[in-house]
């Protein structure tokens, strides 16, 4: 997959808006795939601290025919672990819904979560 | 100049040159100026004009699609001065710095998108996840084919960073490296 435009909006320093065009390069038929996303982080508390993206429309990013527009819902939570020998130790956990979008059998939507 | 730019300029003459040789050439003709204007103290813009007349009878088609690679002279000037890994490292200090220490205030708008993706990725059951086969044993990928129309993805793993640090990187999307990165292969989040 290589990325074909990226673009980050803020909106303020915690609520951004996230553009990304991707390019499938291999998968033959595939068109390029198109998100538009808010992002948004937030500290839970001193340990642990969560940023959260969704797909929405945006009026700056309207759909463009030579692009599929494919969906997301994801999150990365932060928390903070005990250090290790002085080095500082955090556990991330990465949650992603991904919808391409077009036309792909659920099944193969499955295998596409999976690297 | 009186603005602070610098100007360098070249331009071809028609010196006859004995190079103690016989060369069939075709002589060409070129004016162009390098123009560097300081944006700041550790910051100039670079601006390059050129006229170029290679000589002979080529179509200006094709001189057309050869102008990038004549241009591409400037790209060459900031391949020797970038420094994009220090100005990322800077810009990912500053994010970790707002995330430490400045306050936030939040819109119900916004925490209704957190709670709402929050809320559906919680409501999954860690017994409704696969754990996957990969070759990195220190990161732990999980499918979970009950959730959401397309199954949902969990990958977790433990960094060697401040938090703080952990999240400046995700947060830099369109850091110089990620933007150079045209090939790109985060594996995960498109």
């Amino acid at each position: 997959m290589s990325c074909i435009h990226k673009a980050l909006v803020a909106v303020n320093s915690h609520n951004h808006v996230y553009y990304t065009a991707n390019d499938h390069v291999g998968v033959l038929g595939f068109l390029p795939r198109e998100f538009v996303a808010r992002q948004v982080w937030r500290r839970r508390d001193a340990e642990n601290l969560i940023i959260v993206y969704e797909s929405f429309e945006h009026a700056d990013y309207p759909m463009r025919s030579e692009y599929v527009r494919a969906s997301c819902n994801t999150s990365f939570e932060f928390a903070k672990l005990p250090q290790v020998s002085g080095v500082p130790q955090t556990r991330v956990t990465f949650t992603a819904e991904i919808i391409m979008g077009g036309y792909i059998p659920n099944a193969a939507q499955k295998i596409g979560t999976v690297p | 100049m009186a603005n602070g730019d610098s100007l360098v300029v070249s331009h071809s003459n028609d010196d006859v040159v004995d190079y103690g040789g016989a060369y069939r050439t075709v002589r060409g003709f070129s004016r162009a100026v390098f123009r560097f204007s300081p944006l700041s103290d550790t910051q100039c813009r670079g601006t390059f004009v050129q006229y170029l007349d290679v000589g002979g009878r080529i179509p200006s088609s094709v001189m057309v699609q050869q102008v990038p690679t004549q241009l591409l002279v400037l790209g060459e000037v900031m391949e020797v001065f970038k420094r994009d890994d220090e100005i990322d490292e800077a810009e990912r200090r500053e994010l970790a710095r707002v995330v430490k220490d400045e306050p936030q205030v939040y819109t119900a708008d916004e925490n209704s998108l957190l709670s709402r993706v929050q809320g559906k990725h919680e409501a999954l059951k860690d017994e409704d996840f696969e754990e996957l086969e990969w070759p990195d044993h220190l990161v732990k990928m999980e499918l979970n084919l009950q959730g959401g129309k397309a199954g949902v993805g969990r990958a977790t793993t433990v960094l060697d960073a401040e938090i703080e640090e952990c999240v400046a990187w995700e947060l830099a999307l369109v850091s110089r490296g990620q933007l150079k990165c045209r090939a790109y292969t985060r594996l995960w989040w498109p």
